[in-house]
């Protein structure tokens, strides 16, 4: 199609300024760009920067006395006077736009030649480090991630002291320019994560990137597939950890998220408070966890396939509860559930959107009123009212908000396999995600990996935690450059006598 | 003459104990099921005697057959598509290819068919066949084009969705009548060699490492899986032989279709009831790593013979055949002819064909003077 061909070839339609004189005509339209001329006794000069984005004070204080002073007669006197420790010198125009919108200070001799000094005086603002407020934990840190990425790197960089913590900057975006970090520690980290990593965000065709987890969605292994290939976090010290492990983690200037990549299944069911607590009562939990996943899941549509075409497998005893319930309820069990379903579904989305006050009131609202006053007007059962909630409450369990949301919506699919065709409806369906996740892959390493392929040592850390001193080697899941955690010969030194007699 | 040797990306391998679970999906799919009816018929309480011979007759016919793919390995690659192209000659390979093709269709069909049927006696007497194997059918679409690894994967997660199964045999032990199992040897050799006969049909399969060994790492270290594979069917089948003689009459279990199902009613929970329903639901699980491995094996047939044809596009027409063949299959009669068929067409492969195949495989080395 030579109408396709035209549009591929049409050229950028951003057009970049040709000369200095340009970038400054285009630039000084905008209120908050400053751009004057400064005429001293000895040197005269001209100054332009953004007021917004410079750090006003600063200027003032650290740059302007120096720039008047007797001793300045020319640009290469102002490098050398000012105490600075990073002071650019270029004519190259494409440098000079970027800087100066990231808060520097330009200053040039004569208006129209390029040639100039560039200062950095970036006003740093944003939230302050706050508690985090999606993963909230009791135990641990309680630091969560900014929106600032330097910030961020400062808070990871405090848990990972070390030489061979290393950092690639990327650029991405083809208007925005948008600050991407890749983090790894050297030596444990997989090459092959990496430079997956790294190739497939400079591969990336976007005009703009705003945030992380916007940023998984485009770099993901399969775009379209339901479930979230990356963990996103906002909690510094789950990266560290990841970090040690020999994971790769990925930060995006703007977004208080961190993606850590490869990630298995059962990492999003995994919170990091489970490192904090004894392994029997992690491991409790995490089965609890996954527990409450499948229950959230299966049970409604299961209340579906039962009340429809199984009403056998129901014990005698629970089926008169069911017959009293159900008895004056004019629909089917599908149209019940549903309704439920998307009622539940809409408490939430309301309760999301809402400021946290109104959302309260919201919660009470539909929770209570709602749900009493449909059981008593006889349009859903008690029983159904119960599993519903209760499937709503197992949802949110998940730690990752997007698994979530994944795990609430698949809900979906199973209620309307289980009413064409029952419990073999459900496990149709079942097999369906369950050869979806079979074939799904995290950065080209296997999504369900402990299970398919098997690999026994990695179960230590999957569904069930297995005290720390079991687990001295790291996963052969990231393929780490260095397979042991701690040097081996010297732990088992260390740890003496093997089993000592009774008072011994 | 000699087919132009294709290496196999490692990518596209699988680990050696992929061989255990593809061995072990093969061999158990839904026999178990049925197996105490097919075998007591000819030597009663005798009959584990015939599981336990044929159990033990597949270790040679699997040694056989890792010897036969390892002395092909030099030849280029080792399946059975090119070693009977390399031995036979074009004409003549092609055609048993042909007959091979139709065996492995046979057998998909064969047992995606008996499910059907049980699922539609035992849960949905109204099933569409048609529109359950074309529900089927799509999943094993999806799966099959994942490749390889996938279906291991599959046939992985089905070995541990069946393990309940195989542990529910505990409920039998309160019912046992172990008396039943007296006297033991009753019967004469001829009527256990019946039972034997009849039995092939479960333990056939193994033989598929035939067609996968090329896209197996490591081929040596398979060996030990293949055989560990073949102990584990051997003891699941003698276990449910053996449940079959001791919790039935002889009377009974003969005139039952499916008494491991028939068991599981007597299983009770007091959280629920009917565990049969739910245990010949997870059945399913069974059948889709089979019926992807069948219909793996036959596009990479069709892709030997003709290499023009690309393997995404002959496993849709695969797929309609077998949806076609299943919904022609009108009734449990000709579920239970097609099954008979089967045990015949199992038998002559396993204990006829491949120790011919070997014996050719021999003289041909002998006569092009390379030696074995």
């Amino acid at each position: 199609m030579f109408w396709k061909k035209r549009r591929l070839k049409k050229t950028d339609p951003q057009t970049p300024a040709k000369s200095i004189v340009d970038l400054l005509k285009q630039l000084k339209v905008n209120p908050d760009f400053t751009h004057f001329h400064h005429k001293g006794p000895h040197f005269s000069c001209w100054v332009s920067f953004m007021q917004t984005l410079v750090d006003v004070d600063y200027v003032h204080r650290d740059v302007f006395p120096y720039l008047y002073s007797n001793q300045v007669h020319c640009l290469s006197d102002v490098q050398t006077i000012l105490p600075f420790e990073e002071i650019i010198r270029t004519k190259e125009l494409s440098v000079i736009q970027s800087k100066l919108l990231e808060g520097f200070i330009v200053i040039q001799e004569s208006e129209n030649k390029p040639d100039c000094l560039i200062i950095p005086s970036i006003k740093v603002q944003g939230r302050q480090v706050e508690q985090t407020e999606i993963e909230t934990s009791i135990l641990g840190s309680h630091e969560g991630f900014v929106e600032s990425i330097d910030t961020n790197i400062n808070l990871i960089r405090k848990r990972l002291p070390i030489p061979q913590f290393q950092i690639k900057e990327l650029r991405v975006g083809k208007i925005s320019r948008t600050r991407v970090c890749v983090l790894f520690v050297d030596g444990i980290a997989n090459k092959e994560n990496l430079n997956t990593v790294v190739q497939r965000i400079s591969d990336l065709e976007v005009v703009s990137l705003i945030d992380a987890t916007m940023l998984a969605l485009h770099i993901g292994d399969n775009n379209h597939s339901l479930f979230p290939q990356f963990i996103d976090t906002e909690r510094p010290d789950r990266v560290a950890g990841a970090l040690y492990e020999g994971k790769v983690a990925v930060l995006v200037d703007g977004s208080p998220n961190a993606l850590i990549m490869p990630s298995t299944i059962v990492e999003f069911f995994a919170a990091f408070d489970d490192y904090f607590l004894v392994w029997p009562i992690a491991t409790a939990y995490r089965l609890l966890r996954l527990f409450a996943v499948a229950f959230s899941i299966v049970s409604s549509s299961l209340y579906v396939a039962v009340l429809t075409y199984h009403y056998q497998l129901v014990p005698k005893d629970l089926m008169g509860a069911l017959i009293v319930s159900r008895s004056s309820v004019p629909y089917d069990p599908v149209i019940e559930v549903l309704l439920l379903e998307i009622m539940i579904e809409l408490l939430r989305e309301a309760g999301a959107r809402l400021p946290t006050k109104v959302g309260q009131t919201m919660g009470i609202v539909g929770g209570i009123v709602i749900g009493t006053a449909s059981v008593q007007a006889g349009v859903a059962s008690n029983i159904l009212l119960i599993i519903i909630a209760m499937s709503a409450l197992a949802a949110f369990i998940t730690p990752n908000y997007r698994m979530a949301t994944t795990i609430r919506f698949i809900r979906f699919p199973f209620i309307l396999f289980a009413e064409v065709l029952g419990l073999l409806g459900i496990a149709l369906c079942f097999m369906l995600f369950v050869c979806h996740l079979i074939k799904l892959t995290s950065l080209g390493r296997p999504y369900i990996e402990p299970i398919y392929p098997l690999r026994v040592t990695d179960m230590q850390d999957a569904y069930i935690r297995l005290p720390f001193n079991f687990q001295n080697r790291r996963p052969q899941f990231l393929r780490t450059g260095d397979a042991d955690r701690t040097n081996p010969q010297r732990a088992r030194e260390k740890v003496g006598k093997q089993s000592p007699d009774i008072d011994e | 003459m000699m087919a132009k040797a294709n290496p196999i990306n490692d990518t596209h391998k699988a680990g050696p104990m992929a061989v255990f679970f593809l061995t072990q999906t093969m061999q158990i799919a839904i026999e178990f099921v049925f197996i105490q009816q097919l075998v007591t018929k000819d030597s009663q309480q005798d009959a584990w005697i015939a599981v336990l011979l044929g159990g033990l007759s597949t270790f040679p016919v699997m040694w056989l057959i890792l010897r036969l793919l390892e002395k092909e390995r030099r030849y280029g690659q080792a399946d059975l598509f090119s070693i009977q192209r390399r031995i036979f000659g074009k004409l003549i390979g092609s055609m048993l290819n042909l007959i091979v093709s139709i065996y492995v269709f046979l057998y998909s069909v064969t047992y995606l068919r008996s499910l059907i049927e049980l699922l539609q006696v035992e849960i949905f007497p109204q099933l569409s066949t048609l529109v359950f194997s074309v529900l089927f059918c799509l999943i094993v679409w999806y799966i099959v084009m994942g490749g390889f690894r996938n279906i291991v994967g599959v046939s992985l997660i089905n070995f541990i969705y069946l393990l309940p199964l195989f542990l529910s045999n505990v409920f039998v032990v309160p019912h046992a009548h172990f008396s039943n199992l007296l006297p033991i040897m009753e019967h004469r050799p001829q009527q256990i060699f019946l039972s034997f006969f009849m039995n092939t049909h479960v333990y056939v399969g193994f033989e598929f490492i035939l067609f996968y060994y090329p896209f197996i790492k490591k081929p040596e270290e398979a060996k030990k899986w293949a055989y560990f594979s073949l102990l584990t069917t051997l003891y699941i089948y003698l276990i449910f032989i053996i449940l079959g003689i001791v919790y039935y009459s002889q009377g009974e279990v003969q005139k039952t279709i499916w008494p491991t199902l028939t068991f599981w009613k007597s299983i009770k929970f007091p959280f629920f009831e009917h565990v049969d329903i739910i245990f010949s639901i997870i059945l399913l699980w069974s059948l889709i790593p089979l019926v992807s491995l069948c219909s793996w094996v036959l596009t990479r047939g069709i892709k030997f013979t003709f290499p023009k044809i690309k393997k995404k596009y002959s496993l849709i027409a695969i797929l309609i055949l077998t949806i076609v063949t299943a919904y022609l299959i009108r009734d449990g009669q000709q579920v239970m002819m097609l099954t008979r068929l089967f045990n015949i067409i199992g038998f002559i492969a396993i204990y006829c064909y491949i120790p011919l195949l070997f014996l050719c495989q021999w003289l041909k080395n002998l006569f092009t003077g390379e030696t074995a």
